[in-house]
Order: C-alpha cells, then sequence, then structure tokens
C-alpha cells in the first residue's frame, strides 16, 4: 500500500475527481484537505495508478507523487499526516473514520458516512 | 400614497429575499416577475380571440409566462448536478474558501475541519524522528 500526493488542473471540477477517486477500484482510500489536491492510497505503482487516473480524466493535467515517510514535510493535522507515513495502518484502521462518528464540539456539525 | 411606498417596499423585499446576491441563478430571478406580470394579464383576456374554445390571446401570454419558470429550473438543475457551489452566494463561497475544510473517500461534500475531532496540527512526525536517528549516527 502506498500514499500518492495527486494533483490536477482545474479543467476538471472536484466533483469529478471526487466521483473517480470514490469509484475507482485502483484507490483505496484518499484524503483532500486542499483544493485540487488529495492524498490517495492505492496498491498500484505509480505508472499504473497514472495510467488510470489518464483514463478517467482525458485531457485533464495532474501529476502524482509518491509520498514516502521522512521525504515530506509540511503543516497539517497529526491524523493526516498516518495517510503519509502508514499508509497501510490508515487504510487497516480506517483513519478518519472515528473521527467523523464521534461526538463534536458544540456549535459544530457532526459529520457521519466517511468509509 | 402610503399604501403604494408598502407595496414597493413589499417588493424590494421580495426581490432581495429571491435574487441571492453573486450566484448564478441571480440573473435568472427578474424575469420570474415577467412571468407573474403576463400571468397576471393573461386573465382578463380570456373571452378574447377564443378559437374553437381556447382563448389564444391568453394562452399565448400563459406559455410565456411559463419559459422563465422552465428556464430557471433548467438552469438550477444543471448547476446541481455539475457546479453546486456556484448556486451558494457569494459570501457563503468566500467564507468557505478561507476556512480549512476536508474531503475524504465517503464524504459527499467538503467539511470544515473544526466539525472533525483532528489532531493539532503539527509538521510531520516521522521527519523528526529520521532528524534524529542521522543525529544519533
Amino acid at each position: 500500500m502506498t500514499a500518492y500526493l495527486f494533483t490536477y488542473s482545474q479543467a476538471c471540477t472536484p466533483m469529478q475527481v471526487q466521483y473517480l477517486l470514490n469509484d475507482s477500484n485502483a484507490i483505496e482510500t484518499w484524503v483532500s484537505p486542499f483544493p485540487y489536491a488529495a492524498i490517495v492510497i492505492s496498491k498500484l505503482n505509480i505508472n499504473e495508478l497514472g495510467a488510470v487516473i489518464r483514463e478517467r480524466l482525458p485531457g485533464v493535467w495532474f501529476m502524482v507523487t509518491e509520498l514516502k515517510s521522512g521525504t515530506v514535510q509540511g503543516w497539517i493535522p497529526g491524523d493526516l499526516w498516518q495517510y503519509v507515513n502508514d499508509p497501510q495502518g490508515v487504510w487497516t484502521r480506517k483513519q478518519l473514520a472515528d473521527l467523523l462518528i464521534s461526538p463534536v464540539p458544540t456549535g459544530t456539525t457532526p459529520v457521519r458516512g466517511l468509509f | 400614497m402610503v399604501g403604494l411606498q408598502n407595496a414597493l417596499a413589499g417588493f424590494r423585499d421580495v426581490g432581495n429575499l429571491l435574487i441571492k446576491r453573486g450566484t448564478v441563478m441571480g440573473p435568472m430571478v427578474p424575469p420570474l416577475f415577467v412571468s407573474v406580470f403576463f400571468a397576471l394579464i393573461a386573465y382578463p383576456f380570456l373571452s378574447v380571440a377564443v378559437v374553437h374554445g381556447v382563448p389564444i390571446f391568453s394562452a399565448v401570454l400563459l406559455v410565456g409566462a411559463l419559459v422563465p419558470i422552465f428556464s430557471y429550473i433548467r438552469r438550477f438543475a444543471w448547476f446541481a448536478k455539475h457546479d453546486p457551489d456556484r448556486l451558494q452566494s457569494e459570501e457563503y463561497r468566500l467564507l468557505t474558501m478561507q476556512q480549512q475544510t476536508i474531503i475524504a473517500k465517503g464524504l459527499s461534500h467538503p467539511v470544515p475541519a473544526e466539525s472533525l475531532r483532528l489532531a493539532d496540527p503539527t509538521e510531520n512526525p516521522a521527519e523528526a524522528t529520521v532528524v534524529e536517528e542521522e543525529h544519533r549516527s
């Protein structure tokens, strides 16, 4: 299981990409904390994954790059670093699922339905 | 005179309510008033130009009144399917653009990060481990 950063142009809408990511068997799970980008976890190698996306989003510019633990730096919630550092564990534990179905602080909207 | 002013104020309030400023549907709202106007003036002509029991003039006006309504529904449906964000007001879109939002597998739309029990933002913890190991060696 490998984590990839998938970035794409605005030639397609986030909804189109969302549909692709949810619908494709090539992608085990994904999370998108940034616009026009997503961290995707897949069993495929980078060439196979690129080919799948190219086929599903014809004509759209995009890049896929492998995220290896220790070669990525940034500033995101700790839970999301697990996608980069432990993709297998994220897939096994259904990362984020607990966060979304657990009670949330007063004044915010509870979210259900992940995974 | 006061009644007229109240009526005009009422129209203005209804207009403000209907026209969500900055949405793609805004320009489609004024033609809806034309629909109401056409429908109203069709009524007095129900007995004019009746052919085979059909008041032609009124029928044409009613068809004309339906065109903006169908156009509005068609446009709304298109954006609801392809780009629902543009049905939101400009203020709302600006607000959501400035928020940290997250979308993930199984979610139908982005949710504000505050609505999730996410840990605080950090640097990559694995990176810190790697640096520490390099120092040790």
